[in-house]
């Protein structure tokens, strides 16, 4: 234990003397919650509806002046509504069937409610009551009426959200995948100096070793996660905090591990900057994928990251428990296992 | 009981390269033995296999009775290396690289009087990054003598330096022969190897070419000369085991216009070529 002790101190007191790992671990810390902060921290308050309801466009145009935060824009047929819906220049679209006026409280009109899949649970739910509000306006009642959802692409889980709080999984993830270029820097920088090999000719292991380099990247992400979380004001009521910390910590293994099979095959510092750039950036695109769900693919599913993210936007954004993200920990507790181990012998190989 | 150091027919290749080719030797307690030969002679791998860095393909490789390739860790706390590299942590200071090393032996070490030692007293808290290749070098003598060991292993420990670093460098390695340490040094330095080494082996292409004391290779290779001088320039060699060399030198003695007169014995150097057929 000593020893891996004065190895972990040793790699953390190298992270801050090496000027560009020091940067790069300080600027998330700051850049982050600076990019959170001026975000918009509320939704738009102003709801664009889309209409096909022949011959109701005066009422409903009356009925919409008297909501606030409504603007309804006519067109001439429902595919005009849905393509007006993809392309988003409306938030939703609304058809209403000519029959509409003539129905009484004991008819329930259909009304065909057009969402888009890039709109969240939340927005849908607006309309809805934006909807009703307007029918109760139109007739002087508040209709039963049933709506029809007609998705116009892949369906999305959510709620709406602030914009700054839609990119908090992306941003977290982010944080805790840059250790993963700080470390794997640093073993390169100690492999191609030569001062590995000075270590393993004392009485220290080369799992000794990797345990200390470990429980760095671990230190190193966790303490960046949790200072840009507690900058962003995560750390609320609203979020389960254990399942938040287990979260962190699975992140920060994940650099790491990813951080040793990047040292394992880079042969110099300029060749590591390669692979571990091309590594983050491709860990990226999960997150962006969990942010923005229309563009998501199945084949993300592949990347461990994705289920970070996840975990970080179930946990962030939808006060989510320890079942429900569940599933993401069992996968990124795997895949954190096969890096590490897969990782630990790459270098060890590479030691030696 | 074995010697401190001991190699038995070791074996390693780099894929189809050969680079250790069946090399068996021993260095005894309070020994120096002097590894010498060219670049890529097999120094390097031969000093990797002996402190565990490298497995050997055959043979084996024993420091202080540990099998090497099997139990490298029980004997590495009695060790110590000076790797050819300068593998320190430049941004460190010095100070804080030996006691880090010291930590991960688990010793408490004198850093001031380490520093002295090696001529780099004063010096402890300057980052190891602002020295000259002479400072390195003796900071990487003073690392390896932080855990006090049996055995150091010296692979070219004064190749390059300034003539004031490499000396200081001879005067430790030789302090620590009194102390009864086995050492174990790597060179290309003929002279340097002469005036350290009990015994001296030349490795040549992997193998060992011959392996004894400086003393004894001068006997046997060696042509011990006596050399005359004379006031116009001309020089006379006469061998010394000639049997008639004593009445040639009466006879020059005689003539009264000799300037000056030696004997001269051959160099590792010379020796080292006459036996491998390689120069340095």
């Amino acid at each position: 234990m000593t020893a891996i002790a004065a190895l972990a101190a040793k790699d953390l007191g190298e992270m801050f003397r090496n000027k560009f790992t020091a940067l790069i671990t300080i600027l998330v810390i700051v850049v982050i919650p600076i990019l959170y902060s001026v975000l918009p921290s509320e939704v738009e308050e102003t709801m664009t509806l889309g209409f096909f309801a022949p011959g109701l466009e005066g009422l409903i145009r009356a009925a919409a002046e008297s909501q606030e935060g409504l603007r309804a824009v006519f067109y001439n047929d429902t595919s005009s509504v849905e393509q007006a819906v993809l392309d988003g220049e409306v938030s939703a679209g609304l058809v209403i069937p000519a029959s509409f006026p003539s129905a009484s409280p004991s008819i329930r009109p259909r009304i065909t409610v057009v969402v888009a899949s890039s709109i969240p649970r939340g927005t849908r739910r607006a309309v809805e009551i934006l909807a009703k509000e307007l029918f109760s306006a139109l007739m002087g009642w508040k209709p039963k009426a049933i709506l029809d959802y007609e998705i116009v692409g892949e369906d999305m889980v959510g709620r709406r959200l602030p914009y700054r709080d839609q990119y908090k999984p992306m941003w977290i993830t982010m944080v805790l995948l840059v250790e993963l270029i700080s470390l794997s820097f640093l073993i390169i920088e100690e492999i191609q100096g030569g001062a590995i090999y000075a270590i393993l000719v004392t009485p220290v292991s080369s799992g000794e070793v990797f345990a200390a380099k470990t429980l760095v990247g671990m230190m190193l992400a966790s303490g960046e996660g949790i200072a840009v979380l507690a900058l962003m004001g995560q750390f609320t009521s609203q979020v389960a905090l254990l399942p938040l910390t287990v979260n962190i910590a699975l992140g920060a293994l994940l650099a790491t591990g990813f951080a040793f099979l990047v040292s394992s095959v880079s042969r110099d510092v300029m060749s590591s900057m390669s692979w571990m750039l091309l590594c983050y950036l491709i860990l990226l695109i999960p997150p962006i994928a969990v942010v923005f769900p229309s563009v998501s693919s199945p084949l993300l599913r592949i990347l461990p990251s994705f289920y970070l993210a996840d975990a970080f936007n179930q946990l962030l954004n939808f006060g989510a428990g320890f079942s429900d993200v569940a599933g993401d920990f069992a996968f990124l507790l795997l895949a954190d296992c096969v890096l590490l181990s897969l990782g630990s012998l790459a270098l060890k190989r590479r030691f030696e | 009981m074995d010697a401190p150091i001991v190699a038995e027919d070791l074996v390693f290749s780099y894929g189809d390269l050969v680079a250790v080719d069946r090399v068996s030797f021993h260095v005894g307690e309070g020994e120096i033995l002097g590894f010498l030969g060219p670049n890529g002679a097999g120094k390097t791998t031969t000093v990797k296999l002996l402190t565990g860095q490298l497995r050997p393909k055959h043979g084996s490789a024993r420091v202080l009775g540990y099998d090497m390739s099997k139990e490298a860790k029980k004997a590495s706390a009695r060790i110590g290396v000076v790797f050819e590299e300068k593998n320190l942590y430049p941004r460190m200071t010095a100070e804080a690289n030996l006691k880090f090393f010291a930590k991960l032996f688990g010793k408490k070490v004198d850093v001031d009087a380490l520093l002295e030692r090696v001529g780099l007293g004063g010096k402890g808290k300057e980052r190891v990054e602002n020295f000259s290749k002479g400072m390195k070098q003796r900071l990487m003598v003073a690392r390896a003598l932080v855990n006090e060991p049996e055995v150091l292993f010296l692979d070219e420990p004064t190749d390059g330096l300034d003539p004031v670093s490499a000396e200081t460098i001879r005067g430790i390695i030789l302090e620590e022969k009194k102390e009864g340490v086995s050492i174990l040094l790597t060179t290309h330095d003929m002279m340097e190897a002469d005036r350290l080494s009990d015994r001296v082996a030349f490795i040549n292409e992997g193998k060992i070419a011959v392996i004894d004391t400086p003393e004894r290779l001068k006997l046997k290779f060696g042509r011990r000369l006596l050399v005359v001088r004379f006031p116009d320039g001309t020089v006379q060699r006469l061998s010394l085991d000639d049997p008639e060399t004593p009445s040639k030198v009466e006879a020059i003695i005689r003539q009264g216009r000799v300037e000056t007169m030696h004997t001269t014995e051959a160099t590792l150097e010379e020796i080292f070529i006459q036996v491998t057929g390689r120069r340095l």
